[in-house]
């Protein structure tokens, strides 16, 4: 038996069969977050301060070589972070998306490393092979938000539409800018495009993801100010002859610090937040997410006016494709939400006409079954009622047909209430009851059962007190508990009613010394036809109904049914039911 | 004279007869009837002091036979048990509202049964009898 002034083991098991997969989520990164937070920090006051120093007069390139370092070692904090981010989340599309943003920042950084030592060294082709790494940085972005968002929100079809104006317009913008001035060999052109491009696409993508109401989180945000921040310094630097780069370098650097500040923030915040998973994502208007490239195709149109037409003729023909890729945009992506909301009414429509039809049945079955069952009880009764003109056998065999009338008859009920639950309308006729007769008449009708499997049944009743109950479902409740606790009791145990009252609740125990659930079954224990294996193996009778419809008739009552069960040693079940007031 | 007079309609001919037994053994006259519109003529020839019916019953169902009966001023004073197998919703709902007194799901307590007839002629007796004053 369980004696309730001290802990018993299976309370501690049943504790931690609940909170185990919560503790399982959380690894111990607070303490790594702080670290890493500290780092951060000093590696962005490290940056800030070589700026500020640059801006007094320090040599260029040692303020570069200065500042570069900081950013490292912020990358280096950023790419931790995410990882560590990565590994905690439950989520595995999440997890995918952060292992991604690590790997980009670790290229990042990369690229940083490799501009210091072009100016340590006085190279180029590090040079070269960061602006090269920093493309690539915005293509694994774009890949992670992507892998991050909801799979509605983007197919590789509206990816490539989104694309269009946005590529057009940098190259435009290449252009411009080389005419005016920028006498850049192809080579770099191409790298001003495919940067401005990358990175205007990468905020573009960044922005649509925020767009969707459940993607809106602060390290997301983070996110998309480094990538802007990060894309513009980087064009900038990226429209400057080759040969002043470095110089450049040092103008653009508060731009591409606070941008590298913002990613180690985001990938932190990200670490720090608590590991739950995104609620489900409605689906909304996915036309209305063409906006960023309509901005950009607006871009053109502004560009057409302004642009002389003779020196870039292409002008007009990049707007029109673009407009027709907006427009494209913005007509598919009306269309698959309108088809998903669509496809969810119907979905919606037709669970529900299946559920009618099921009610239908029920109804039919249970009337059908119910009208032979009538006779054959009636009969019975009516052939019980001269019990003297039976054989004793006789007797026998006709109680034994009655009490299994009585079993069908229950089972019958039982799976109309079952029914019931599932159609969640379950009705109660609530009145006032007094809790400590309807466990004194649960425990007198179940007495006959307890003498007979030699089980002592005991009730002490000390609630005092009333409650708003339907009295047949409350009672069917309890007859369940009682029943279910005599039949997993051994002969020669005992099983103890017991109503009190406790923190403004009325509160009904059942309590056995029989042979316990294992802990591995405890948890299916409510769900509809679960039975245990002892239940199986020792051929006790039952359905596997008695547990889920209590619970139901608790849940009903606004209260709440729950166990604590040791095997070999016993169960006991509580149900809580708010007082009468 | 003969105890009182109980009409009992249902499909069902063993419920029927089973119904009726319990009846008779009890000392009451029974006539039965196989469906509501067979049910309708019996309390036509002879108004029943109480009339136990079934709900599902092919021709006219148990509320038609409620709603016939009241609409009829011999009968219209005629206590109604409903005996039904049905476990719809709304059900016992729909047998009150026409004016049914008592409403019994099957299977049915015996006991129950008698008790509520028991009391339902004793309290339409004492109508009657203020009736007649």
């Amino acid at each position: 038996m369980i004696g309730s002034g001290r802990t018993p083991p299976a309370r501690r098991a049943a504790c931690s069969a609940m909170n185990e997969p919560d503790r399982r989520s959380v690894p111990a990164p607070i303490a790594t977050t702080g670290l890493l937070t500290s780092f951060c920090a000093v590696g962005a006051v490290a940056s800030l301060v070589v700026h500020a120093v640059a801006l007094l007069g320090l040599e260029g390139r040692a303020g570069a070589s200065a500042t570069t370092a900081a950013w490292t070692l912020a990358g280096v904090v950023g790419v931790a972070a995410t990882a560590a981010a990565a590994r905690r989340s439950a989520d595995p599309r999440r997890q995918r998306a952060l292992a991604l943003v690590a790997v980009a920042i670790a290229v990042w950084s990369l690229g940083a490393a490799l501009r210091l030592a072009s100016a340590l060294l006085d190279l180029d082709w590090p040079l070269i092979a960061a602006e090269v790494l920093w493309c690539g940085f915005a293509v694994i972005m774009i890949a992670a938000l992507v892998v991050r968002a909801p799979a509605h929100a983007f197919t590789m079809r509206l990816f490539v539409l989104d694309a269009i104006p946005i590529v057009l317009v940098s190259i435009q913008i290449a252009r411009i800018v080389s005419d005016t001035g920028f006498h850049a060999p192809l080579p770099d052109q191409l790298f001003v495009t495919a940067y401005a491009s990358l990175y205007l696409l990468l905020v573009v993508v960044a922005a649509q993801l925020i767009l969707i109401a459940s993607q809106r989180d602060l390290p997301l945000y983070g996110f998309v100010a480094a990538s802007a921040l990060i894309g513009a310094a980087g064009l900038i630097w990226a429209l400057d002859p080759r040969a002043t780069r470095i110089d450049t370098g040092d103008a653009t650097d508060p731009l591409w610090s606070v941008g590298v500040l913002l990613l180690a923030a985001g990938a932190l915040l990200r670490a720090r937040s608590p590991a739950v998973l995104a609620p489900p994502e409605e689906p909304k208007d996915a036309g209305f997410r063409a906006v960023p490239p309509a901005l950009a195709l607006g871009a053109l149109i502004i560009m057409i006016e302004i642009v002389p037409k003779d020196r870039f003729p292409l002008t007009f023909w990049f707007t029109a494709i673009s407009f027709i890729a907006v427009a494209a945009r913005y007509y598919l992506a009306r269309r698959d939400s309108r088809s998903l909301l669509e496809r969810e009414s119907e979905a919606r429509a037709a669970a529900q006409m299946s559920d009618e039809m099921k009610d239908e049945f029920l109804a039919l079955v249970s009337h059908e079954l119910r009208t032979p069952l009538t006779s054959i009880r009636g009969y019975l009764e009516l052939v019980l009622e001269e019990p003297d003109e039976l054989s004793e056998e006789q007797l026998r065999f006709l109680r034994t047909v009655e009490r299994n009338s009585d079993r069908l008859l229950r089972l019958v009920s039982d799976l109309l209430f079952v029914a019931e639950i599932e159609a969640m309308a379950v009705s109660i006729a609530p009145e006032p009851v007094s809790v400590d007769r309807l466990a004194e008449e649960s425990v007198d009708s179940a007495a006959p059962a307890a003498e007979a499997g030699g089980i002592a049944l005991v009730l002490k009743a000390g609630a005092r007190a009333e409650i708003n109950a339907d009295r047949a479902r409350l009672g069917q409740l309890l007859d369940n508990l009682v029943s279910n606790a005599l039949k997993f009791t051994p002969a020669g145990g005992r099983v103890v009613v017991k109503t009190m009252r406790e923190d403004g609740l009325a509160v009904i125990e059942v309590r056995d010394t029989g042979m316990g659930i294992p802990a591995d079954e405890q948890e299916q224990l409510f769900e509809r036809f679960f039975r245990t294996r002892a239940a199986t193996e020792r051929a006790i009778q039952g359905t596997g109904l008695g547990l889920t419809i209590a619970r139901a008739i608790a849940e009903a009552h606004g209260g709440r049914i729950e166990f604590e069960s040791a095997e070999g040693v016993g169960t006991v079940f509580r149900v809580q039911l708010p007082l009468r007031s | 004279m003969s105890g009182p007079f109980v009409l009992v309609a249902d499909d069902d001919a063993d419920i029927r007869e089973l119904v009726a037994l319990t009846l008779q053994r009890r000392g009451y006259a029974v006539v039965v009837a196989a469906d509501g519109a067979e049910a309708v003529e019996r309390a036509r020839e002879r108004r029943p002091d109480l009339a136990i019916l079934d709900v599902r019953m092919p021709k006219l169902d148990g509320y038609g036979v409620l709603s016939a009966l009241r609409a009829d001023t011999e009968a219209s004073y005629v206590p109604v048990v409903v005996l039904t197998a049905s476990v719809q919703e709304g059900e016992r709902a729909r047998a009150r509202a026409i004016g049914a007194e008592v409403f019994l799901q099957k299977p049915f307590d015996r006991n129950e049964l008698l008790a509520h007839v028991e009391r339902l002629l004793a309290a339409s007796r004492g109508t009657v009898q203020r009736e007649r004053r």
